[in-house]
């Protein structure tokens, strides 16, 4: 067994160290004709960043296989389908911890340990802390018999509690780097923020780090429209927030009125600024059933040429799907549930090979902007932020340490800039705010 | 490496089949069995499918593939060098195969390994589906992971076998369409595989034979009766071009290719011309892409490659004192030989527990070992003749699509003669055309041992449907019926002689139709001096003493000539044969000389009494 871990705070370098640790590696140990390496996240967007940096390494284009943890376990599932009826019997298992877990038990077996070892000698395990219980357990089968290398962070769990079973597994391994060095960024605002927000202390407005509280939607509309003016010429900008548009009408109004015409009024010119969100798989299948046409009704019976398809995107994958179906089986009827459930698959499906093109500027949540980077962040605090205080404080940090340059917070609720994660002391409040906020308010 | 089991769906004939092997297997079975079946059925599977026709809505199951249709072919090969998957990366990887275990006892695959499945195997997909657009049909190799229901068509639903590999199982074929001429040229695969494997394309010697066409010492441009003509023509070209070339007539078109293309072997007999394989007859021909093989076999042997040899029909166009030492060549250069023969005494080479007989009744197919085990010491001498010393006749009868078990040797004699008698021969032409399938093509005899009609049967039972026994119209040929009857697996016809006849009485019955007519030819042949039909058959029923003839076998085949001579006879053992074929067929009603005996039958079975 042989694990080793690279752990350190947002921006620390932590996969560029696993590429490096990599390297070395196969300089003394070159990959044999048929290996590869393995590279395991648990969600799609760090898996396109491991594979974009593995796309990098000189003599490894084609040598790696960077997928998530779900698809390696399907894959395991799949092929030792046999096997595992007798470990497991009964039907084989569709939901996501089922089937770590299965692949996980799969993976207790000596001759599936091999079998793995035989194509991926080495095993990158990036995010780290975002995979754990069934995860963790097939993790901890790779280990067996693959050399891991693991990189994670705990305080960049935003679903978890004070520790980490996985990190805590990983750091007893022996072989354990900690990075302390923060290379996203050397804005020295920006980083006193981020570890007082680590460390439960009080942040402080200086550099590139601002923090501003806000009474009202209107105003916060201005605070970002202010910087988005400002940032958008510089480079990327994200505005983050805790909570989805439609559970917080604090952000939902803030982005609505920041790209709608006129934005703040006639006198200050700024925006409208193309703000959209970035979609989430949900949005996407809704949208695309309602593109086809396909009816509500799960049992509703739907003929091919009852759908309305494009020649082009999703809607075209669709119909190079009914179109195997009919060439294959000979299928022309169907029923919209198991259409849905392709609809599903295509979004996944595109997802998984699509390069996501980043946006100049984009509005998304703390975790669709996970393991993501951008030069200039706008953290939204609505009142809605749920969980107790180490969660607010993971969530805050790992909203600002999402910027290259500079960060800035605009809270619902001007106390609310002194209270946890922030501490902000009150002057903060109004070190980064303008005198003539309170015109700049729509009616 | 061998191949340890085929399983068999929805291709050709076949619905559903699993065929077992053993080290050296010999497929035996009636005509149409399916016994090709699973040789074209491996030959795809192995890739050998220069020797498997196209594949047409016709290598489906019922002849008319839906889209969702598919015929899937699976192979499970073992015999890896070592029983560790972790020593065989080709095989078993991520996107190879999945290691699996085999369970000589059950004759299983399992996915786990144990005691009892200790064999490490893989098993191989071919899967194929008729296209209803471009009208062909789509085949796909893989690696087989389960046994479940998903179809390989379906995206990303198997990993593909990749046909590098195949190499490395190394399954050749003796097709029983062998291509005579052909077969040694670079025109044929087996060739180019053979010279392949044995070092590459002689280069240096095909270099100086092209350079030597090239130049000839006596070109026929030069000769004196084609001088003129090629003289005038260059003379035409000079006016007509300038710069004209000469012409020069060379064999061949002068390059590698064609001298490759151009290859003829040629024979040289002892102290005869060296003639073009064409010329030659066929048992050198069809030895020729025998002894490639084995030559193919010998060199990967040599190397530590796998060899699998599958035979079809081996005795074609070879001399009999030939067939089996051909057989026992291959079996000793290869790691497995599959064998279908039509030949009992090549099949009979193979002992009972590597003879498989294959047996199909609809889209069901069976293969099932002559034997599970080799004979203990403890075995009945009825077992020990049917497996050992009358092998060759029992796999004969096995053959036929009936098999039936008379009282003796004596009957399987006598049948023999009488189906000889009336079957061949001028008069065995423009036979009335209602009459059945001629005996000797659907009912194979077997020469029981001892009178043991149920043993026997219960034996045979379990390798063929058709079993048909036959009993004597005594009292203890009636006891042997009651104990059939009586039979858990009770046959589902049963045939008897009328009341107190054997055999011998239907043949003096046969005799009695022109008595006047056989008794002089038959008293001169057989140097007796009987009155008539009535002495003949008490030399047949006395069993010891002087003037016995009841094993005299050579006195059958007078006797058997004699009826041959009168139309009366033969017409008598036409009857007596036809009602046997048609009881045993199951096609009774209305047939002359046979009644069904209401008495006796039983709800399993029919009892059939002999009666002309």
């Amino acid at each position: 067994m042989s694990v080793e871990f690279i752990e350190g705070g947002a921006g620390t370098g932590k996969t560029t160290m696993v590429v490096e640790r990599l390297g070395q590696r196969l300089a003394a140990t070159p990959l044999g004709e048929h290996q590869r390496i393995l590279a395991l996240t648990k969600m799609h967007g760090s898996r396109r960043r491991v594979r974009e940096r593995l796309h990098g390494v000189v003599g490894l284009k084609g040598r790696f296989e960077s997928v998530t943890i779900d698809s390696f376990a399907s894959r395991v599932i799949t092929r030792w389908r046999s096997l595992a009826r007798v470990l497991a019997p009964g039907d084989l298992p569709s939901e996501f911890d089922a089937r770590c877990a299965l692949a996980g038990r799969l993976l207790e077996e000596p001759s599936v340990q091999k079998w793995v070892a035989v194509s991926f000698p080495i095993v990158i395990v990036d995010e780290l802390q975002d995979s754990k219980d069934s995860q963790l357990r097939l993790l901890r089968g790779l280990a067996m018999r693959c050399e891991c290398i693991a990189a994670g962070d705990p305080f960049q769990d935003l679903d978890g509690e004070a520790s980490c079973p996985s990190v805590e597994w990983a750091r007893e391994q022996g072989a354990r780097t900690v990075l302390e060095t923060t290379h996203r960024t050397n804005n020295a605002g920006l980083l006193a923020a981020a570890s007082a927000l680590r460390s439960g202390q009080a942040v402080t407005v200086s550099g590139g780090f601002g923090l501003k509280g806000v009474s009202a939607w209107g105003l916060g509309a201005y605070e970002v429209a202010a910087k988005i003016s400002k940032w958008l010429k510089l480079g990327t900008v994200a505005v983050i927030t805790p909570v989805r548009a439609t559970r917080s009408q604090f952000v939902r109004q803030l982005v609505e009125r920041v790209r709608s015409e006129p934005p703040l009024g006639q006198k200050w010119k700024v925006g409208p600024f193309k703000l959209h969100w970035e979609s989430i798989p949900d949005d996407q299948i809704t949208e695309t059933c309602r593109e086809i046409a396909l009816p509500d009704a799960d049992d509703a019976h739907v003929r091919i040429e009852d759908l309305t398809l494009a020649s082009k995107g999703r809607s075209a994958r669709v119909h190079s799907w009914l179109s195997r179906q009919r060439r294959l089986f000979g299928r022309t009827e169907f029923s919209a549930a198991e259409l849905r459930a392709v609809v599903k698959e295509v979004v996944h499906q595109g997802r998984v090979f699509s390069n996501r093109e980043e946006r100049r500027l984009v509005a998304l949540t703390i975790h669709q902007a996970k393991n993501r980077e951008f030069d200039r962040v706008i953290v939204l605090w609505p009142y809605e932020v749920s969980g107790n205080d180490e969660h607010k404080r993971r969530l805050a940090y790992n909203a600002i340490t999402r910027a290259k340059q500079e960060a800035f917070v605009v809270v619902q609720g001007e106390a609310r800039v002194g209270q946890l994660p922030f501490l902000g002391s009150a002057d903060a409040a109004a070190a980064g705010g303008r005198k003539h906020t309170r015109r700049g308010q729509p009616s | 490496m061998r191949v340890l089991a085929l399983d068999i769906e929805g291709f050709r004939g076949v619905r559903k089949a699993r065929v077992v092997f053993s080290q050296h297997a010999a497929l035996v079975g009636p005509n149409g069995s399916g016994k090709s079946t699973i040789l074209d059925a491996l030959s795809l599977t192995f890739g050998r499918t220069q020797l498997v026709r196209e594949l047409t809505e016709h290598d489906f199951f019922g002849s008319a593939p839906a889209e969702a249709t598919r015929f899937r072919l699976v192979a499970t090969i073992g015999g890896f060098s070592t029983e560790e998957p972790d020593d065989h990366h080709e095989w078993f990887r991520d996107g190879r195969g999945v290691p699996k275990w085999w369970n000589a006892k059950t004759n299983t695959v399992e996915p786990q390994q144990s005691a009892h499945a200790a064999t490490l195997c893989v098993q191989i997909g071919l899967a194929a589906r008729f296209d209803h657009e471009d009208l062909k049909v789509e085949q796909l190799r893989y690696f087989h992971d389960d046994d479940d229901a998903v179809d390989p068509f379906d995206e990303d639903a198997v990993n593909q076998f990749p046909n590098r590999l195949l190499n490395e199982i190394g399954f050749f074929v003796l097709p029983v369409r062998r291509t005579w001429e052909a077969t040694v040229s670079f025109a044929s695969e087996l060739f180019r595989r053979a010279v392949a494997t044995l070092g590459g394309i002689p280069a240096q010697t095909l270099l100086a034979e092209r350079d030597r066409l090239r130049a000839p010492t006596n070109p026929l441009e030069d000769d004196a009766l084609l001088k003129p003509l090629v003289e005038r023509m260059n003379e035409q070209f000079r006016q007509l071009l300038a710069d004209a070339p000469q012409l020069k007539l060379r064999l061949t078109a002068t390059d590698s290719e064609a001298l490759l293309r151009g290859l003829v072997p040629h024979y040289a007999p002892s102290g005869g011309a060296v003639l073009p394989a064409s010329r030659h007859g066929t048992g050198i021909l069809s030895l020729q892409t025998f002894v490639l093989l084995l030559e193919i076999g010998r060199e990967r042997r040599k190397k530590g490659l796998p060899f699998i040899l599958a035979l079809e029909e081996p005795e074609l166009h070879v001399p009999p004192g030939l067939q089996r030492k051909l057989v026992a060549q291959a079996v000793a250069i290869s790691e497995q030989t599959i064998c279908t023969s039509h030949a009992p005494r090549v099949a009979a080479f193979y002992p009972a527990t590597s003879t498989l007989v294959i047996d199909r009744a609809g889209g069901a197919l069976s293969a099932t070992p002559m034997l599970a085990k080799s004979l203990a010491p403890t075995a009945t001498s009825v077992e020990r003749k049917l497996y050992l010393d009358d092998r060759s006749r029992i796999v004969d009868a096995l053959m036929h699509h009936r098999v039936l078990v008379p009282e003796g040797r004596g009957d399987h004699e006598w049948l023999r003669l009488l189906s000889d008698v009336v079957e061949t021969g001028e008069h065995a032409f423009g036979a009335t055309p209602d009459e059945a399938t001629p005996f000797g093509a659907v009912v194979g005899v077997v020469p029981t041992h001892s009178s043991a009609v149920q043993e026997t049967y219960e034996e045979l039972r379990r390798l063929h449907r058709g079993v048909v026994p036959m009993v004597d119209g005594d009292s203890e040929g009636q006891k042997k019926l009651a104990g059939l009857l009586k039979a858990t697996n009770a046959p589902k016809t049963v045939l008897t002689w009328r009341e107190g006849w054997e055999i011998e009485d239907a043949v003096m019955w046969i005799l009695s139709a022109d008595e006047a007519a056989v008794l002089p030819p038959l008293n001169e042949r057989l140097n007796w001096s009987a009155s008539s039909v009535a002495d003949v058959l008490a030399k047949f029923k006395t069993k010891d003493g002087p003037g016995r003839a009841k094993t005299d076998y050579l006195a059958y085949e007078e006797i058997a000539g004699v009826i041959r001579d009168s139309e009366a006879c033969r017409e008598r053992a036409r009857l007596v044969l036809n009602a046997i074929t048609r009881a045993a067929l199951g096609s009774h009603a209305g047939c002359t000389g046979l009644v069904k005996d209401e008495e006796k039958s039983t709800a399993a079975t029919t009892v059939l009494r002999i009666e002309p």
